[in-house]
Order: structure tokens, then C-alpha cells, then sequence
């Protein structure tokens, strides 16, 4: 089913938490929201699951308005991010319990709980309790609760952020895969913007309560809309650097830098005073001799990970980093020359923060 | 070794306060009116004799002040369970502007802040004029007006320990709001809920004032003003008031025991606090 946000905004007292959002959610779609602690996209989710009252705005579910309706009537699922198991009922009563309160016939439960359990892997865990269950197991039991019924849409809040590294990245892939197979309307909320990446089919950025850009992940990777998505998405961030343009060297300028820019670009900052210039790590390009037009650094600290580089450099007052191939090394305070892939460079309106075009 | 003798030498100096008065209630109430007297007292050896309970039973009607004290106990433990329950389940969850919960909480506390004799004119007065003097129902009012702040305060408590989102789950998954309490609130609440009861069993057994003065007929009276009424204008029924007092103390005893393991994760789950 598709879910449609039409003017939502919700305030806390004097606080608002979020400013009329419009977003659409295609049926069967993943949606990401992505931001910082705080950006209101928890928020977005209760309000959604039902948990939270809506200030003003309303929202649907295919053509039927569900702003003020039960979380029950709703019937969407939610994974929470501390999970929230029913400690006093064992695994299987835990994913029979939405069952449970559906009436279902008693073997159609049982029948239910053991394929949901197939499929997750937790059949020899059933009797147990959720306390003597690890995190891993827990995240899966929290999903099994969310899939065993065929809900409107499946609610996640961080679901990832509790379990460690490792084990991560794997849920990460089942997830995707679970959603997939499902097809299942999905919003995901996290503040991690690799899983946002890597798991949805569009991201939702939120920056305090306002949505910031909404579109495909390498849309929103490639052509950030404004400075806080360009420098939120990616890690590690994209440079950014304050400056102005000068026209009749066809360049831009800051303090210590001085970076030549193509034709569209021109055209495009003569609507601002101010530019900010964003390029990505890997679109730095890294040397120890200096070519013609290339810019003096010195390194501030290099961090190999195995197959690639991120050195971190100073130039003049500036610090920028770059992604380089796993096979280049470079020392405390060695003097490098770099330049800027002229293909891939992002200018933004200084005073308001927009991408320019 | 010679740490654990000192270990049990200690608790056995630590329980002797306690212990002792009730070994000496039990004994008084098996010994004739002579051995009772006896100097130095007979501790251990004497000749053991039920009269001092035929007699409560026979001879005064300790039996129906038994019933009466259970009537009493029970209902109005039942009665500030369920409404303090629901108080404290709305107290600990509704969100309220500007801390209103914490002053409300604070509020009803607040009526137990007063020493109870000083309301017993007043009540006196009240329950006189609408007719209950004499009644059981005069009693268990007063004692659920009694414990139901203690009941509000602790199970506040256990419920503000609940995490909010094992009820949200709940209604994720399609409970009511109700239904979602007495799946999931309710059982985690349970032993909290266990260790109220006790508290409140314990207060409604055992008052005496207000039931000395609210009731004097031996109709309605409950066992602690029944064993007060052996002390007579000629003699004090030290066997009688002891038998009485072994049966008051018993069905305590057993409840006390038949909760016990509860009653120690209750009182803990509240003391824990996050």
C-alpha cells in the first residue's frame, strides 16, 4: 500500500519537530529517512505508526486518510530499535502474540510461527526466553514478530544500530533481501548513512524537522541538493570549501586556493555572491610530484583501511581529505600536490546553502 | 567454617527481637493460666493444653471476628488494588503538562501525612451520619481510603519501569490499549502487583483504632479489637489474647510465604530505579 505525507507538521510546544513534510511512498517501495539525532525522523515514523498525534497535515494509506486513526486500524508493523520483546513469553509466543490477537485459529498459529521461524533461522530457539537470546537473535525475533502477519507497511525504527559491526553489515543484506521478496511498503529510519545507501530504494535526508532531498541513493549521493546533504552523505565527507568566483579567470577562489571551473558551473554561480565548492574525496586526485595547475599540501594524517587510503591534508588554512588506491602511503607532514576532478565538482550557494544549478 | 558460625551467631542475634515475642505468643497460648506464671518461665517443658482455644472459640466468638477480619482485609485490599492500579497506570503513562502527574502523585501522598487519629473524629462523625456505624463496608472504606496512596505510590512506580515500548509494540501488533495492559503491563507488573497486596493485607489485617472505634458489636468486630476485648474489667486472658493472636498472625504467615518469592523481586523492581 502507498502512503502519502501531505502537509505533516508536528510541534512540541514551541519545538517543531517536523515542518510540513510531503512524501510520498510508492507501494511496495523502501524508503529511507535519514539524519541526525534529533532531524524528527522517529518523529515522522510514530506519527505514521500511530504512536504520535499529528499536529496539522494528514496522512494516507492508498486513498483512505489514517491521520487519526488507532495504530490497530492502521495496521502497520514496527520494529523498534531496542526491539521491544515481551519478556515474559517465549520466542514463539512472542511471534504468535499479533496472531494471537487476531484470533487465529490456534494450529493456524502454530503452523505460522514455525515457517516464520524456518525462514529466520530461529526454530531451535522457540521455547526461549528473549533475555537469553544474543542481539543478533533478538533483531531477528523483533522481524519475525513484524512478518509473521502481512501488514500495510513494515516501520523500522534503527533496527541495526544495537547489534555490533560484524553482524551488521549481514542483517543489512537479509534485510534487503526480506523486503525484496516480500515486497512490503517499508519506511526505515536511520541515522547511518551507508545502510540509507545501501538499503533503499529512496532516501529521505532530514535536517531539523525539514525534509532536505528525497531521491535515489546515488541521486542523492551525486547531486546533493544542499550544503547539509552533501556534507551528511558519504563517508568521509565530501570537501567544502567558502569562497567566491571569479569571472574573468573562469575560477574560484578561497584563502589558499584556487580551483578552475568548467563552463556550466559559471553559468550557475552568477546567481550567488558567496559559493561554497564541494568535491568528494574521491574525486581528489593525490601526487608527490606536482603537475601543471596542481595545489600544494601538506598531510595531516594518512589512514590506510586495506584497499583504499584517506589522507587527510592541509592546504593553506583549509583541511580536505582524499581517497586514494590502498597502495599509496604518505607521512606525518609530507608535502603532497593535489587537484579537483573538474567533471565532479559541486558549487553551492553560500547564503542559502543550495546546490547551484 | 568459623566464619560461617559466626555468620549464623549473628543472624540468630539479629532474629531473636523478632522471633522471640512470637515463640513466646505460641507458648503462653499452650500453657495452662499456672504455667503461664511461672517463675523462671518454662520455656521449653511444660504440659501443653487447648483450652485457651476452645475458649476463644466456644466461649467468645473468635471465630466470627476471624471471618469478619478476612471479609474486611480481602475486599478492601481488592478494592485499592484495582483503583490504585488504574490511578497509578494513568499516572505513570498519560502525559500531563508542566509535571501536573508528579504533583497529583504528590497530592494524594500527601493524605498520609496527617496521623490517622487525628481524622478518627471527623470520621467517626462521618460514617455515623450515613448510617454505617457498626458495619463492615464502614471499615473497608476507611482502609482503602487508607492504602490506596501507598497503592498509587509503589505500583507507579513498578509501571514507570515498564518501557513504554513493550505497549507500543503491543499496539503495533494490534492489542487495544487494554488489551495490551493485561497482556503485557500486567504480567511484568505482577510482582510488584504481589508485594501490594501483602502490604495492604498486612495494614487492613492488623488496624485497630479505627476498627475499635467504628464497630462494637461482636456482629462486625474484626480480631484485633476482639483480642483487645480479653482484657476484662477482672482479669486479662493473657491465653486467650495469645491463641487469638497465633491465629491472627497465621494467615499472614501462609500468605506471606505463598508469595515470597515475589514479594523480594516486587520490592527490588521498585527499589532499582535505571
Amino acid at each position: 500500500m502507498e502512503i502519502r505525507f501531505e502537509h505533516v507538521t508536528k510541534n512540541y510546544g514551541e519545538v517543531v519537530a517536523v515542518a510540513d513534510l510531503n512524501l510520498e511512498v510508492q507501494a511496495g517501495e523502501l524508503v529511507v529517512l535519514l539524519g541526525p539525532t534529533g532531524c524528527g525522523k522517529t518523529t515522522i515514523l510514530r506519527m505514521l505508526a500511530g504512536l504520535e498525534a499529528v499536529t496539522s497535515g494528514e496522512i494516507y494509506l492508498g486513498e483512505r486518510v489514517i491521520t487519526h486513526l488507532s495504530p490497530r486500524a492502521r495496521d502497520f508493523a514496527m520494529v523498534f530499535q531496542s526491539y521491544a520483546l515481551y519478556p515474559h513469553m517465549s520466542v514463539a509466543e512472542n511471534l504468535a502474540y499479533p496472531l494471537r490477537v487476531r484470533h487465529w485459529r490456534q494450529d493456524q498459529i502454530a503452523a505460522t510461527v514455525k515457517q516464520v521461524a524456518a525462514r529466520l533461522e530461529l526454530t531451535s530457539l522457540l521455547a526461549r526466553r528473549p533475555r537469553e537470546l544474543s542481539g543478533g537473535e533478538r533483531q531477528r525475533v523483533a522481524l519475525g514478530r513484524a512478518i509473521i502477519r502481512n501488514p500495510n507497511a513494515f516501520l523500522l525504527d534503527e533496527p541495526l544500530s544495537n547489534i555490533d559491526a560484524k553482524l551488521r553489515l549481514q542483517m543489512r543484506m537479509e534485510l534487503k533481501h526480506l523486503q525484496h521478496s516480500l515486497g512490503v511498503t517499508t519506511l526505515y529510519v536511520t541515522h547511518d548513512q551507508a545502510e540509507a545507501l545501501t538499503l533503499a530504494h529512496r532516501v529521505a535526508v532530514l535536517q531539523k524537522g525539514v525534509l532536505q532531498q528525497l531521491g535515489e541513493p546515488m541521486a542523492i549521493y551525486h547531486r546533493p541538493a544542499n550544503l547539509f546533504v552533501a556534507g551528511f552523505v558519504g563517508s568521509p565527507p565530501m570537501n567544502l570549501v567558502e569562497g567566491s568566483v571569479d569571472f574573468s579567470a573562469a575560477a574560484f577562489t578561497a584563502r589558499d586556493l584556487r580551483v578552475p571551473l568548467p563552463e556550466a558551473l559559471l553559468t550557475a554561480a552568477r546567481q550567488a555572491a558567496r559559493v561554497t565548492l564541494g568535491v568528494r574525496p574521491e574525486r581528489v586526485r593525490l601526487a608527490r610530484q606536482a603537475e601543471t595547475g596542481w595545489l600544494a599540501g601538506r598531510v595531516y594524517v594518512c589512514e590506510a583501511t586495506g584497499n583504499e587510503t584517506l589522507v587527510s591534508f592541509r592546504a593553506g588554512e583549509h583541511r580536505l581529505s582524499a581517497r586514494v588506491p590502498g597502495t599509496q602511503r604518505y607521512d606525518f607532514e609530507e608535502a603532497v600536490w593535489f587537484t579537483f576532478d573538474p567533471a565532479h565538482l559541486h558549487l553551492f550557494d553560500a547564503a542559502t546553502g543550495q546546490a547551484l544549478p | 567454617m568459623r566464619r560461617q558460625a559466626w555468620v549464623y551467631l549473628l543472624l540468630v542475634a539479629a532474629l531473636l527481637p523478632t522471633l522471640l515475642p512470637i515463640y513466646w505468643v505460641v507458648t503462653i497460648s499452650l500453657k495452662s493460666v499456672v504455667d503461664q506464671f511461672a517463675v523462671p518461665p518454662l520455656w521449653f517443658r511444660f504440659a501443653a493444653t487447648g483450652e485457651h482455644y476452645r475458649d476463644i472459640f466456644f466461649v467468645r466468638p473468635f471465630g466470627r471476628y476471624l471471618w469478619n477480619s478476612g471479609v474486611v482485609a480481602a475486599v478492601a485490599t481488592l478494592l485499592a488494588l484495582v483503583l490504585g492500579t488504574a490511578a497509578a497506570y494513568a499516572l505513570a503513562r498519560l502525559p500531563m503538562k508542566r509535571n501536573w502527574n508528579r504533583h497529583l502523585s504528590f497530592w494524594i501522598l500527601s493524605t498520609r501525612m496527617i496521623p490517622p487519629i487525628v481524622t478518627i473524629l471527623p470520621l467517626f462523625l462521618l460514617v455515623r451520619d450515613v448510617g454505617l456505624l457498626n458495619t463492615r463496608l464502614a471499615l473497608i472504606v476507611v482502609y482503602v481510603g487508607f492504602t490506596l496512596p501507598f497503592v498509587i505510590w509503589m505500583m507507579r512506580g513498578f509501571f514507570e519501569e515498564v518501557p513504554p515500548e513493550l505497549e507500543e509494540a503491543a499496539l503495533m501488533d494490534g492489542s487495544s490499549r487494554l488489551r495490551a495492559l493485561r497482556d503485557i503491563v500486567l504480567p511484568l507488573v505482577a510482582p510488584g502487583l504481589a508485594a501490594t497486596a501483602i502490604f495492604c493485607l498486612i495494614i487492613a489485617w492488623n488496624e485497630f483504632l479505627f476498627a475499635l472505634i467504628l464497630t462494637q458489636t461482636d456482629t462486625v468486630m474484626t480480631l484485633p479489637v476482639g483480642i483487645a476485648g480479653r482484657v476484662t474489667q477482672y482479669e486479662i486472658k493473657w491465653g486467650a489474647m495469645s491463641a487469638a493472636g497465633v491465629l491472627a498472625m497465621l494467615p499472614v504467615f501462609l500468605f506471606a510465604l505463598a508469595a515470597q518469592r515475589y514479594l523480594v523481586r516486587g520490592l527490588s523492581l521498585g527499589a532499582v530505579k535505571g
